[in-house]
């Protein structure tokens, strides 16, 4: 048997430990070597998640509305700080109060979460000191402006989507949040050091609108001056594009500022009046009533099942074109009874009206029209007068887009398209054709009944020197719950068509509850000439200006001008019998006078004849009125420099009214060389 | 040659710390230049939105009617000129 020395055992002991020691190291290196390598990873690295940015909503023209940036929630570790004082000099210096600075650097605390978000380059100073984390918060900013937010909507404390279009397209906004590893010191500290990605935060999609920003704000302001010279509770504007069916603007305002729904499309009204178009439409669609058809309207009064319907206007016979026009209630619901309750419910339910439009706005209202099983004896009369049935403004203004473009109702887009991150193309909305409500020809026929609403109906106030709009007004009284309908208390509305012969724009004004004026052709009608005065001023308010142009009125032009430009283009000179006395006018070619002397109603041709026909002179055959005031369009004269009394005779001598104010500003309003109508008062600046 | 292989050893050593230094040290330059970039693009945002609102018709539109007494022109002094191409002129 070998007997080993010690100094063997020891040099045995040895390299057996030697050979363990190899052993366990070939076993965590060769066999544990993930294990080790993921647990020493999870010790030196933290996974951080990343919020990722959300997208951004912009208007038509790429302008932004909606957009994130990234501020600092700011936290202090009071036990790390090394100098007190300092931090307390930065921490008031970036506007925190004395309590807070004071808990911020009490060694017995903690942890101390400040309050606010900041923007990074304010508190710069701060981040750098030990003891301040600063963690970075994506915060939603919105273009200024009531409106807009009613249509954006807007972001919970999350980040999510809470209202508008951040809600109803939340998903796409928001993107895909990432990971990231932070590398950490001994004491699990992170180390300021950049941070891989684990998987990159994904930002969310760029969602434009077909909303145009600058239409939008003249709207908006539009509306806040109507409601507030009214003292109306509310009010709402849509303009839409009737051949693509984009909603161009969508302005609401209510005198309770806490309501932000977007009311222009989750609370429907009874469009009174302005529904009435419809029904003409559906009689000269079927057939059943031409546009100079007559009926008696019996003197304003008509009992119809024990209710008395009355008109405003007061005629023992209206022809369909004239109950459009005067907005004859007797007349409508006469002619009306050419058609069922179900051809009725069908023209309406047609046009879109009683079904959401699909616009991606959460809380859309699919508004009201009862099928005829459900009507009541009463309730045929008084659909056609535009009652006992409710549409949201945007159903109302979709619907009169089909008469605007010749009769197709179209698909109402409020998002034109969107982008990914990286710019590609994920959706673009294409105008879409629903069905063809009525024909082409009834379309145009509507069209002109809706011009001479403006042209010498109940709403001349929407009307432009130099361009023609078509439009409907309505008047319709409000319900207060429990009392039913209230007197005084009325929905005034107007719907426009800019330009009627090639229309552009459908213009919705409706004004809730307004106090004094309340009738829509008095104070709704004049605010759609607002918008579009300011319309067309504006840079980029979605108007082709090609079409405008070739639309336009000629200039008002003085008599003998006139009249040797008609020599010149060698059109007709149509002379009466009495020449000399004989009104002068210039007017579009292709509009046709007939009649007798006093009293003439206008037929007008084609659209394509009527733009394309040069304007020429015509002399009317008729006797000017004596007393007859010439409303015909001329400069304001400049009056600047002289006395009052020269002034006012001035004015009165070009044709004007006047009217003196004591408030600063311009000489007069208008200003000097602003066209205006014979008879319009101008104010004349005096300050006795 | 004990010596010499503990020179060799420090050396690596000196070398492999001062290379884990400087990747820190650039680390942190980085890491603050993307700070600075991120601090930077969201003062650009800020400074866009403002300039946005303040070159916006709602706060440009009273401003030019209260104080400079511009106003609105009228439709008929709006004149848009056709281009060539719609109205058949010639280029």
């Amino acid at each position: 048997m070998v007997r080993l020395s010690r100094v063997s055992v020891i040099h045995l002991t040895f390299v057996v430990f030697a050979l363990a020691l190899i052993g366990q190291a070939a076993r965590v290196q060769l066999f544990q070597g993930d294990k080790w390598v993921e647990r020493a990873r999870q010790q030196h690295f933290r996974e951080s998640p990343s919020a990722a940015a959300r997208g951004n909503i912009l208007d038509a023209s790429d302008r932004v509305l909606a957009e994130s940036r990234e501020l600092v929630r700011l936290a202090v570790a009071p036990r790390e700080i090394r100098d007190r004082a300092a931090l307390a000099i930065a921490l008031r210096d970036a506007g925190f109060s004395t309590a807070w600075t004071s808990a911020a650097t009490d060694p017995r605390r903690k942890w101390v979460e400040l309050p606010g978000l900041h923007v990074p380059t304010d508190i710069a100073g701060l981040t750098v000191l030990p003891g301040v984390r600063g963690f970075p918060v994506m915060k939603r900013e919105y273009a200024a402006g009531e409106s807009v937010s009613r249509i954006v909507g807007g972001t919970d404390q999350r980040g999510r989507g809470a209202d508008g279009i951040e809600l109803a397209l939340d998903s796409l906004l928001r993107g895909d949040s990432g990971k990231t590893t932070v590398a950490r010191d001994s004491r699990g500290r992170n180390l300021d050091t950049p941070g891989g990605w684990n998987a990159a935060p994904r930002r969310g999609h760029n969602v434009t609108l077909t909303i145009n920003r600058d239409l939008q704000e003249i709207c908006d302001r539009a509306l806040a001056r109507a409601t507030d010279s009214l003292n109306a509770t509310g009010g709402d504007i849509v303009v839409m594009n009737p051949f693509t069916g984009e909603v161009l603007a969508m302005a609401s305002r209510r005198a309770n500022r806490r309501t932000l729904a977007n009311t222009a499309v989750s609370e429907p009204f009874e469009p009174g009046s302005t529904l009435k178009p419809f029904i003409a439409a559906a009689l000269m669609e079927r057939g059943r009533a031409r546009p100079d058809e007559v009926v008696e309207t019996f003197g304003g009064t008509m009992i119809l099942n024990g209710r008395q319907i009355v008109d405003e206007r007061k005629s023992a016979r209206l022809s369909l074109s004239d109950v459009i026009r005067y907005s004859s209630n007797i007349g409508i619901v006469r002619f009306a009874d050419r058609l069922t309750p179900r051809e009725k419910f069908e023209t309406l339910r047609d046009l879109g009206l009683g079904a959401p439009t699909g616009v991606p706005l959460p809380a859309e209202a699919d508004g009201t029209l009862r099928d005829p099983s459900r009507w009541n004896r009463t309730s045929a009369a008084s659909m056609v007068m535009g009652y006992e049935l409710a549409v949201t403004p945007l159903q109302l203004v979709a619907a009169y887009g089909a008469i605007a473009n010749g009769g197709e109702l179209m698909e109402t887009h409020l998002v034109k398209e969107i982008r990914n991150a990286g710019g590609d193309l994920v959706y673009r909305a294409r105008p879409r054709v629903i069905r063809r409500v009525i024909s082409p020809d009834v379309a145009t026929q509507v069209q002109h009944m809706l011009l001479a609403v403006v042209q010498g109906g109940t709403a001349i106030k929407a009307d432009l020197a130099a361009y023609r709009i078509g439009g409907k007004s309505g008047t319709a009284r409000r319900t207060v719950e429990g009392k039913g309908y209230v007197e005084g208390n009325y929905t005034a509305s107007f719907v426009g068509l800019f330009p009627v012969d090639k229309p552009q724009y459908v213009v919705l004004v409706k004004l809730d509850s307004p106090r004094g004026a309340y009738y829509g052709g008095e104070i709704a009608a004049p605010v759609t000439a607002v918008i579009l005065r300011a319309a067309l001023a504006a840079q980029d308010a979605a108007l082709d200006r090609n079409e405008l142009a070739a639309v336009k009125r000629p200039a008002p032009v003085a008599p003998e001008r006139a009249a040797v430009g008609a020599a010149v283009a060698g059109g007709p000179d149509i002379t009466g019998p009495d020449s000399a006395a004989a009104g002068t006018a210039q007017i579009p070619a292709a509009d046709v006078l007939a009649g007798d002397s006093g009293s003439f109603s206008k037929q007008m041709a084609p659209a394509d004849e009527r733009t394309l026909l040069p304007p020429r002179t015509i002399r009317l055959p008729f006797k000017q009125k004596r007393g007859m005031p010439d409303r015909s369009a001329r400069p304001v004269p400049d009056v600047v420099g002289l006395p009052v009394r020269d002034a006012v005779r001035a004015l009165h001598e070009a044709g004007f009214r006047v009217r003196l104010v004591s408030r600063q500003g311009m000489p007069t309003y208008p200003a000097a060389g602003s066209l205006l109508a014979g008879g319009s008062v101008v104010k004349l600046k005096h300050i006795p | 040659m004990i010596a010499v292989g503990l020179m060799g050893f420090v050396l690596v050593s000196a070398a492999v710390i001062t290379r884990r230094s400087h990747g820190f040290s650039q680390g942190n330059a980085a890491k603050a230049l993307e700070k600075r970039h991120s601090s930077l693009e969201n003062e650009r945002v800020r400074l866009a939105g403002a300039i946005r609102d303040a070159s916006s018709r709602r706060t440009l539109g009273p401003i030019a009617e209260q104080k400079l007494g511009m106003r609105i022109p009228s439709d008929t002094q709006v004149i848009f000129l056709p281009s060539n191409a719609r109205a058949g002129g010639t280029p």
